[in-house]
């Protein structure tokens, strides 16, 4: 069981799980653990021969019952797959299970967050390679969300649906369109090639989306990240963040539906660091321009088609 | 057999304890 100590200083809760210390650690593909059970061979987490998406508490959690949860979501029994190689049906099922854990999770009385993310490449701290995300459950409201219901107050009404609004009508930074959804870098992105996956109509959570929304929001996800790997021709790397309402009992619910993307490159062969500035003073400094950035991502997410 | 929407799901306890839920997709919203 971890510890939740409070830090007055910046008003933020720290989690120490020291027992991840200990977690599994980039292992070669025979001894993967998110790999099926095949006949004969090692023990995995999922103990049959196939499958197509399992869901698991996490062995080393970072928060676990009664104060929230952690669970590994494994997007497909293949190991050499990626988000944007699933089938597009598999990826459409995705929603569905994130939706699904969401619903339950979110219903806990000792959870007030539901974060579904993906963290792809040793880049950003990936430890094993196998294609997957992580659900945190948190027992409480984090900044991010926190920061997000005070941007819906300062702006008079839904914040996404205003950001929207206004990157339509500029358009030099949008990447990506379809029926339902829009993909843009924002005006003020903090890393190179950031990306937020929008729903174009307000909805709270992936409850509210309708099936086809659902399906859009699959197809934008796979556009994008097929575009991130033709960007550089090569495995991007990236954070993948799912935005949600809080699922608190305040009186305050609202939250826009929209996915996030945060990659630490900023050039094929270069990182970007979080130094000085950044961790200091809580100033992003990027050394590329948001317009520029999208014209190079829109014509990557074409190239990859 | 649970429904979610599309998916078939079936619970599973590991054998310490923890939950495993492995999904498939139907095509048919149930």
């Amino acid at each position: 069981m971890g510890e939740l100590r409070f830090e007055e200083l910046r008003g933020e809760w720290v989690d120490y799980a020291i027992h991840r210390q200990e977690r599994t650690f980039l292992p070669s593909e025979e001894h993967c653990p998110l790999c099926p059970t095949r006949p004969g061979g090692e023990p995995t987490e999922i103990p049959f021969p196939t499958f197509e998406i399992a869901v698991f508490e996490n062995r080393f959690p970072a928060f676990e019952s009664p104060r929230g949860a952690a669970e590994v979501v494994v997007y497909t029994d293949r190991h050499h797959d990626s988000f944007a190689t699933l089938a597009p049906e598999r990826a459409r099922a995705l929603m569905w299970v994130w939706r699904a854990r969401y619903e339950e999770l979110g219903a806990r009385e000792d959870v007030e967050y539901v974060l579904i993310f993906e963290n792809r490449g040793v880049e950003v701290g990936v430890t094993l390679h196998h294609p997957h995300g992580q659900i945190y459950a948190y027992p409480f409201v984090p900044p991010v969300p926190t920061a997000e219901r005070a941007a819906d107050a300062r702006l008079g009404g839904c914040a996404p649906c205003a950001l929207l609004r206004r990157e339509l009508e500029d358009g030099r930074r949008v990447v990506y369109e379809n029926e339902h959804v829009l993909v843009y870098i924002p005006h003020a992105a903090r890393w190179s090639y950031e990306a937020h996956v929008v729903l174009r109509a307000h909805r709270p959570t992936l409850l509210h989306c309708a099936s086809t929304e659902l399906d859009a929001l699959a197809e934008a996800l796979q556009a994008l990240t097929r575009g991130y790997d033709a960007l550089f021709e090569q495995p991007f790397p990236y954070v993948m963040a799912v935005h949600q309402a809080p699922t608190d009992t305040g009186p305050e619910r609202a939250g826009h539906l929209h996915v996030e993307f945060y990659p630490p490159l900023r050039t094929a062969h270069k990182l970007k660091y979080l130094a000085g500035s950044e961790q200091g003073g809580g100033v992003f400094i990027s050394d590329t321009l948001p317009e520029e950035s999208a014209e190079a991502l829109r014509e990557a997410v074409g190239r990859a088609e | 057999m649970e429904r979610s929407g599309p998916l078939a799901l079936e619970r599973y306890r590991k054998a310490d304890g923890r939950l495993l839920i492995l999904y498939r997709w139907t095509g048919e919203d149930g």
